[in-house]
């Protein structure tokens, strides 16, 4: 028995000390999982998000003469903007009979629906292209455009001067939708603009306008 | 006399022979005892219902709540949600209900939702604003990517529970023209730890 009883303490502080030792791996992996991470990833649309194309277009032209290729378009979004053909306008005259040509616009956007408006500008003066004051006073602009799928009233004004087409608010269109819009111009004599310049003044002047048309999507 | 004196060696070297063979056997006996104990600390050890995981899913039909089967690691590749309208305009948004489960057997989590910045930069990504809510709670109201790249849930989600959060992405009405026509990949990530 004397002998015995050591060999039992020392066997017992040995399991005391395995045992130790295994809560101190228990504590151990106690900890470890405290820091146990993970993620997820979710991805907001198949293709990622886009930001809707918006445009508008007119109706192709030639360059140099204007004349214009139905069924084709540009851009025409420079402020120089692009020659359209005006078929007699070289040959308006005071009290004489109106010229006018369609422009073909459209909404190229896929999916935005376009509110449209039209305005006339001022092309500036350059050395052979020079804009007569008193004959642009003496022009009158009338511009009609039918219904269009947005909106079911058609457009007509008539008799406007330059100064009050800034901004005809015209008929909306919706993705992909074409309008034509046509514009009339003519060229009042004396007697019915009441200037205080003759009409033979106006001989051989110009006037130098551009249309532009301007959208903003819905 | 001289026989005598080997015989006294002989029996003092089989004395000192038996010292050192029990010293061996009592250092055998010492390393047989330790081996046994150290395989019984090893089996109480299991970690088999201690892992962490989390789970999401997603949908742009806003009445949707997630099933069982909508549940998507979206570790290796991200779970896709769909949405039926991806192209906004300025001053438009598109929304979209995103969910995050913690599925771990026992443990519960402390989450985190971030946008992630695409690869490349992106000017459209920039103009974009994020509004991300659960409940009648708002953690974002239109803020840039930059001020929702980590985001902290409210509160733990414990074992096998999750939350369920409304993210609408818009694009100021201001915007500028030179967005339209891009696209930016947008990726939602949730990252989380044990509690």
């Amino acid at each position: 028995m004397s002998i015995q009883n050591p060999t039992h303490k020392r066997s017992r502080i040995r399991k005391r000390a395995f045992l130790g030792l295994g809560v101190v791996v228990v504590a151990a992996a106690g900890f470890t999982a405290a820091a146990f991470t993970d993620f997820a990833n979710l991805n907001l649309g198949a293709s990622g998000i886009g930001a809707d194309t918006y445009n508008i277009q007119v109706v192709q032209t030639d360059p140099l003469t204007g004349v214009q290729s139905p069924g084709q378009w540009q851009e025409a979004n420079t402020a120089a903007g692009v020659p359209i053909q005006l078929v007699g306008a070289n040959t308006i005259y005071p009290g004489g009979p109106a010229v006018s040509v369609t422009i073909p616009v459209r909404n190229a956007s896929t999916t935005l629906e376009s509110t449209m408006s039209m305005g006339l500008v001022q092309l500036p003066d350059t050395v052979t292209n020079i804009t007569s004051a008193n004959y642009l006073s003496s022009l009158r602009f009338s511009v009609s455009q039918p219904a269009t799928s947005l909106t079911a009233t058609p457009i007509s004004v008539t008799g406007q001067t330059f100064a009050q087409l800034s901004a005809l608010q015209l008929n909306e269109l919706a993705a992909l939708e074409a309008s034509d819009v046509t514009i009339t111009v003519t060229l009042l004599d004396q007697v019915a603009s009441g200037a205080a310049y003759t009409d033979n003044s106006l001989n051989g002047q110009k006037a130098f306008v551009q249309a532009s048309f301007n959208g903003v999507s819905n | 006399m001289s026989q005598n004196h080997v015989t006294r060696r002989r029996l003092s070297l089989r004395s000192v022979t038996t010292v050192v063979g029990i010293t061996m056997l009592a250092a055998v006996g010492l390393t047989a005892a330790s081996m046994v104990d150290w395989e019984e600390t090893i089996v109480s050890l299991s970690g088999t219902t201690n892992t962490f995981d989390l789970q999401v899913a997603g949908s742009d039909d806003l009445s949707w709540t997630p099933q069982e089967s909508s549940w998507k690691q979206g570790t290796e590749s991200p779970e896709i949600v769909i949405l039926a309208n991806s192209l906004i305009s300025p001053g438009g948004e598109t929304k979209a209900l995103v969910a995050v489960r913690d599925a771990s057997p026992r443990l519960n989590a402390v989450v985190r939702l971030g946008v992630v910045p695409p690869p490349e930069p992106n000017p459209l990504f920039d103009a974009l604003r994020f509004t991300i809510s659960e409940g009648s709670y708002v953690y974002a109201d239109s803020a840039p990517a930059s001020e929702v790249s980590s985001i902290p849930l409210t509160g733990d989600i414990t074992s096998m529970n999750y939350r369920l959060l409304t993210v609408v992405v818009s694009l100021p009405s201001d915007a500028p023209n030179s967005l339209a026509g891009l696209t930016s990949p947008l990726q939602l990530r949730f990252t989380g730890e044990n509690e």
